[in-house]
Order: C-alpha cells, then sequence, then structure tokens
C-alpha cells in the first residue's frame, strides 16, 4: 500500500477508534472498577485488582443479593402479567383490519410520548393514597404499564403472522374458536410470545425511574441499589451490579438470534 | 339424481360490503355426486365454497346439508371438509397429528385414531411419512396430507378449493383421476373449484359455470361442451375463435349472407341433425365461435358441404405434435386453425368449420 493510500485511511481510522471509545469506553472503565481494590485520583489505573467486593456482594444475605431476588421476582409477576393482558389484546389486534389496527397501536404509545418523570411522580401519588406506595404489587403494576406497549406489540406481530387458513382449517375440522386458539394460533405464535415475555422481563430488569418513585424505600430492586451504590461514591458495586444485569440481557440477544423467525420482526408495527 | 338432493343451495347472494360477490346462486347436488364450480378467477367460485363451510356469511338464501339449514351453524358444526388451495396444513404438527387432529376433537381413542391414520396414510401412498412435519413434504405429498385430513372425519361433504393448482403439471393429471376415484369408492357428495376446464371435465359428474358471482350453465360436462348456451361458456370451453355472421333462419337451415372473406351460403340449421349449434337469430347478426381443432383447411377445389367456408392468409404456424396450429386472418379477425399439413406464411388458404362445431349465438344476448 502506498503512503497516500495510508494516508486517506486515517481520518476513517481516526473516526472508528473514536466512535468505539465512545461505546466501549465507559464499558471499559466500568469492566475495570468492577476488579479495583484500590483506585483514587491522580492515577490512570487502578493501583490493586482483586475479588474482594465481588464476595461482599455474592456474601450470602447480602444486600446486592437481597435487590437480585426481588428484581427477578417484580420481573416474573409483570411478565405473568404483561402476557396475561397482551395475549387476548395482541390476538383481537392481529385480527383487526389494518387502519383500525395501526390507530389502536399508537394509542398504546401515546404514554410512551410523555415524559415519565411526571407520569411517575403521579402514578405514586394515586398509589400513594390507596396503599400501594412501597409494595410489590406497586412496582409490578408500574412496570406493567410500561411493559404492555412491548408486549402487546410484539404479541399483535406474532398472531399477525399466522395464517388465517391454518385457524379456519381448524374450525373447519370441526374445533371451536378457542379449541383453534389454543391448538393453532397460539403455538404457531409462541416464539413472538416468548420473545415478547423476555423483553418485558428485561425491561422490568432494568426500570429505574418507576421504581424509585414508588417502590423506594420499602423495595430494593437491582437498579436502585446501583444508584444507591454509585452515588456513596461505591463504584465498585456499582460496577458489580451493572455487570450481573448485563447477563440476561446478552443472553436474550442469544434467544432471539437463534429463535426468532425474521417474518415476526417484519411485522411488529403493522 | 331421482332421490331428495343432499347439499342445497337455494338463492344465496353473498356481498362483501357494498360489492355482490354472488347473486342468486342455486344448486342442488344428490348425495354421492361431484359437483365443480368452473370460473375465471374473481367469479366468486371460491366464496360459494367458503360460504357452505361457513366463513362467509350469506346476506340471502339458504343453504341445506341433508335438509338441515345450515344458516347460523358455525363452522366446526356443519360436517363439512374442505381442502384448501393453500393445504393449510399445520406446520408445527407432525404429518400424523395433522390428519388425526379432526378425529381427536370428535373423541375417537388413541389407539383407534393410529389404525385410521395409517389406513388413511396407505390409501394416499403416503407410508411412513406420518412423523414427518408438511415442510419436509413435496407439494404432492402436502396435496394428499390435506386431502387425508379432510377424509379423515367422514365428511359429508367435501370441499376441494382448488387443490391441484400447486402442483406440477404432470402430477396434476394423475391426482385427478385419483381424487376421483377416491370419491366415487367413498361415495362423498364433493364440490371442487377450479378454472381448468379439463381438470373439471375429467373429475366432474355436473360443472357449473360461474361468471361475475352468477351461475350462466350447469351441466353434465358433455351438454357444457357440446351445448353451451352463450358465447361466455362456448368461448370458456374452448371454442375461441369467433367471427361476426349476418344470417337470415329459413326453415331446417341458415343462410349465411355474403361477408369480406365468404360467399353467401346455406348450413343445416337443425342441432339435431348435423346442424350448426347455439341460439342464431332468426335474422341478424349473429357471433359465431368455433374450436380450433375443428376447423381445417380445405385442399385446392375441395368442396365441404354443410360446413362454413371463408377465405383467408396464413400468418403464423405452429407445431402441435400430430398436426399444426396456424394463425390465419380471416376478415381482419385472427382465427386459429389445425390443420396436420404444411401451410406457408403468406399462403392463401380456405378454411372450413362443419356446421355442427359451430356455435351461433344472436348477438347482445337477444334471442
Amino acid at each position: 500500500m502506498s503512503a497516500r493510500a495510508a494516508l486517506a485511511w486515517l481520518p476513517r481510522a481516526l473516526l472508528l477508534g473514536l466512535l468505539a471509545f465512545f461505546i466501549f469506553g465507559p464499558l471499559f472503565n466500568m469492566l475495570l472498577w468492577a476488579f479495583a481494590e484500590r483506585w483514587y485520583f491522580p492515577h490512570r489505573l487502578p493501583l490493586e485488582f482483586g475479588f474482594d467486593f465481588w464476595a461482599r456482594v455474592f456474601a450470602p444475605r447480602s444486600q446486592a443479593l437481597q435487590s437480585l431476588a426481588t428484581s427477578v421476582w417484580i420481573a416474573s409477576l409483570t411478565v405473568l402479567l404483561c402476557t396475561a393482558l397482551a395475549l387476548p389484546a395482541g390476538y383481537a389486534l392481529a385480527r383487526l383490519s389494518l387502519p383500525l389496527r395501526s390507530l389502536i397501536m399508537l394509542l398504546f404509545l401515546l404514554p410512551q410520548a410523555f415524559p415519565n418523570l411526571p407520569v411517575y411522580i403521579n402514578i405514586a401519588r394515586m398509589f400513594y393514597t390507596v396503599g400501594l406506595n412501597g409494595t410489590v404489587l406497586g412496582v409490578v403494576l408500574v412496570h406493567t404499564v410500561h411493559g404492555l406497549v412491548y408486549a402487546v406489540w410484539i404479541t399483535t406481530a406474532a398472531f399477525a403472522a399466522v395464517d388465517r387458513e391454518l385457524e379456519e382449517a381448524a374450525r373447519n375440522m370441526g374445533a371451536s374458536r378457542l379449541r383453534t386458539f389454543w391448538t393453532v394460533s397460539l403455538p404457531l405464535a409462541a416464539p413472538g410470545i416468548l420473545a415478547s415475555a423476555i423483553f418485558v422481563f428485561l425491561e422490568s430488569l432494568d426500570e429505574f425511574t418507576g421504581t424509585y418513585f414508588v417502590g423506594v424505600p420499602d423495595v430494593t430492586t437491582l437498579p436502585l441499589l446501583m444508584f444507591t451504590a454509585s452515588m456513596g461514591g461505591n463504584y465498585q458495586i456499582a460496577s458489580i451490579t451493572a455487570l450481573i444485569l448485563l447477563v440476561p440481557s446478552l443472553l436474550f440477544m442469544l434467544v432471539i438470534e437463534r429463535f426468532l423467525r425474521a417474518d415476526v420482526l417484519a411485522k411488529v408495527g403493522t | 339424481m331421482g332421490e331428495a338432493p343432499f347439499l342445497e343451495i337455494e338463492r344465496v347472494e353473498v356481498a362483501y360490503g357494498a360489492t355482490r360477490v354472488l347473486d342468486d346462486i342455486s344448486l342442488q347436488l344428490a348425495e354421492g355426486e361431484f359437483l365443480a364450480l368452473l370460473g375465471a378467477s374473481g367469479c366468486g367460485k371460491t366464496t360459494l365454497l367458503r360460504a357452505i363451510a361457513g366463513f362467509v356469511p350469506v346476506r340471502r338464501g339458504r343453504i341445506l346439508v341433508a335438509g338441515r339449514d345450515l344458516a347460523g351453524v358455525p363452522p366446526e358444526r356443519r360436517g363439512v371438509a374442505m381442502v384448501f388451495q393453500s393445504y393449510a396444513l399445520w406446520p408445527h404438527m407432525t404429518v400424523a397429528q395433522n390428519i388425526a387432529y379432526g378425529l381427536k376433537l370428535r373423541g375417537v381413542g388413541r389407539e383407534e385414531r393410529r389404525r385410521r391414520v395409517e389406513r388413511l396414510l396407505a390409501m394416499l401412498g403416503l407410508e411412513g411419512l406420518g412423523g414427518r412435519r408438511p415442510g419436509e413434504l413435496s407439494g404432492g405429498q402436502r396435496q394428499r396430507v390435506a386431502l387425508g385430513r379432510a377424509l379423515a372425519v367422514d365428511p359429508r361433504v367435501l370441499l376441494l378449493d382448488e387443490p391441484l393448482s400447486n402442483l406440477d403439471a404432470r402430477i396434476r393429471q394423475t391426482v385427478r383421476h385419483e381424487i376421483k376415484e377416491l370419491q366415487q369408492r367413498l361415495g362423498i357428495t364433493a364440490v371442487h373449484v377450479t378454472h381448468d376446464r379439463e381438470e373439471a371435465m375429467v373429475m366432474a359428474d355436473r360443472i357449473a359455470i360461474l361468471d361475475a358471482g352468477r351461475i350462466v350453465q350447469l351441466g353434465t360436462p358433455r351438454e357444457i361442451y357440446e351445448q353451451p348456451n352463450s358465447p361466455f361458456v362456448a368461448a370458456f370451453m374452448g371454442a375461441e375463435n369467433e367471427l361476426r355472421l349476418r344470417v337470415r333462419g329459413e326453415g331446417a337451415r341458415l343462410w349465411v349472407e355474403p361477408g369480406p372473406s365468404w360467399e353467401a351460403q346455406l348450413l343445416p340449421a337443425d342441432s339435431r341433425d348435423g346442424g350448426v349449434r347455439g341460439r342464431p337469430p332468426a335474422v341478424g347478426t349473429a357471433r359465431a365461435l368455433f374450436r380450433s381443432e375443428t376447423a381445417r383447411v380445405l385442399a385446392d377445389g375441395e368442396e365441404l358441404p354443410g360446413a362454413l367456408v371463408m377465405r383467408g392468409e396464413v400468418r403464423q404456424a405452429a407445431y402441435l405434435g400430430g398436426r399444426w396450429r396456424y394463425g390465419v386472418d380471416v376478415a381482419g379477425a385472427r382465427l386459429l386453425i389445425d390443420d396436420p399439413r404444411r401451410f406457408e406464411a403468406g399462403d392463401r388458404v380456405r378454411v372450413a368449420v362443419p356446421a355442427p362445431a359451430l356455435f351461433l349465438f344472436a348477438e347482445d344476448g337477444a334471442a
């Protein structure tokens, strides 16, 4: 390669390097913090690496493990509630004619258009009057409102991808509407519904704002713990919890890649 | 067919919004009869099938099976089984599960189900494929699984929605006969939708020709082929050459007045006695239709009494195997004429259509 060609590549290489720094820089910093025993100002790198903080996080009866359990419990309940609501809603929407369907789906999206801070503050006020503040149920409800949009959208797409003639064939063979739903529509839409469940699970696991306003101080989830830790300057604990939160997201990407059919994804939002 | 009709369709009308898809359809099928609904796409033939299956609401009229009115009866309780054009096999079930689905719903025990599925698979030549998924089968195999699924429930009426249209031409030929034979052996009443004239003739006891949501002719394949009641049916049944003639009836004979490419000539008019067919006007312009294979080219000096003879010019030729099909220009119209002898483009020839092969209808449908 001539020197000129190499020179022509330079700006591109710089740009790519900068981009990589913006994307991976913070992640790398977090990774360093997760394994740093001692790290303070003028030093560019930690003075000492180790697993002390990991031991602390994973100690039996530690606050981190307890909030992980709370997080998973809340996420599981949210998935159940969301799926129970999204199944009938998604099926009905998928079988609606197109213009009407788009309209209703758009309506579903509307709450997301508002800044969510005031929305959550008002929810917190309402929950306070009915005694839902600081309860797991209250947090689950907030997460469900948030997750339902995705759940309904993805579930609708999954059902819309099921060929209507397959359902007609079942009716024709003697199956009632309900029977057709359980034996034909639902199994065929299952991959999409699974994806929606996983998505809702992850959203709930990561959710911070709503949990903060509705759950504090009685319900502590992992993101809340992470927030308190970093506010208190305890970057090690914050980084380690962040890494724990990363695991389910990575698993989800693998599942999506393996099981989700492209035609389902293509129908999301139509 | 002296017995009471088994499947009765009485003045049925179906509409999507303001569009009337089926208009005043009436049909009666005896038990065990095979009826073909033949028509171009969009004529409403599939809609009629879906109305019988209960997927399309009937706005007016009645559909009865064995004397029972099906109005308000949901699809699952009609006792009619449909073979879909797309086959609509459930991809998440095996072949055996697909076929056994209807049996399971009817409370047939596991062992009995297995036995019946085995018997059907053997009957359809699908032995050993019960454990496969539909996605692993060829088109012909899928078609037979779809048929097997429909037959498994011992339907009172079998509905076939162009089940052969997705098959290769060669497989289609054999499957036609297979389905027909199976239907006769099992004595099932069947309604078959198709746009393929030959398929309808091979399979059906009677054919109903649909056009724009109406039945334009109903009869045995032979009746429809030999005695079409309109230019539309004649053309649909293969008489695609068309001319306009000025004619005048004269007892048992019909005068054809001289035209741009033909002399005045006299044709026999009694269709029962070797005369022209259709409904020619007493006096006036007639649409004359005929099939390519019924016409031929006359040799020099040859005369063919009782045939319509015209002068024309050969424009193109195609070899069909054993004979040639010529595009011949006659009076500004391109006619397709079959003949075993070889002619070249530009040859001036005389073309003859025997009177019994000629379908004449008054123009504008006026009798």
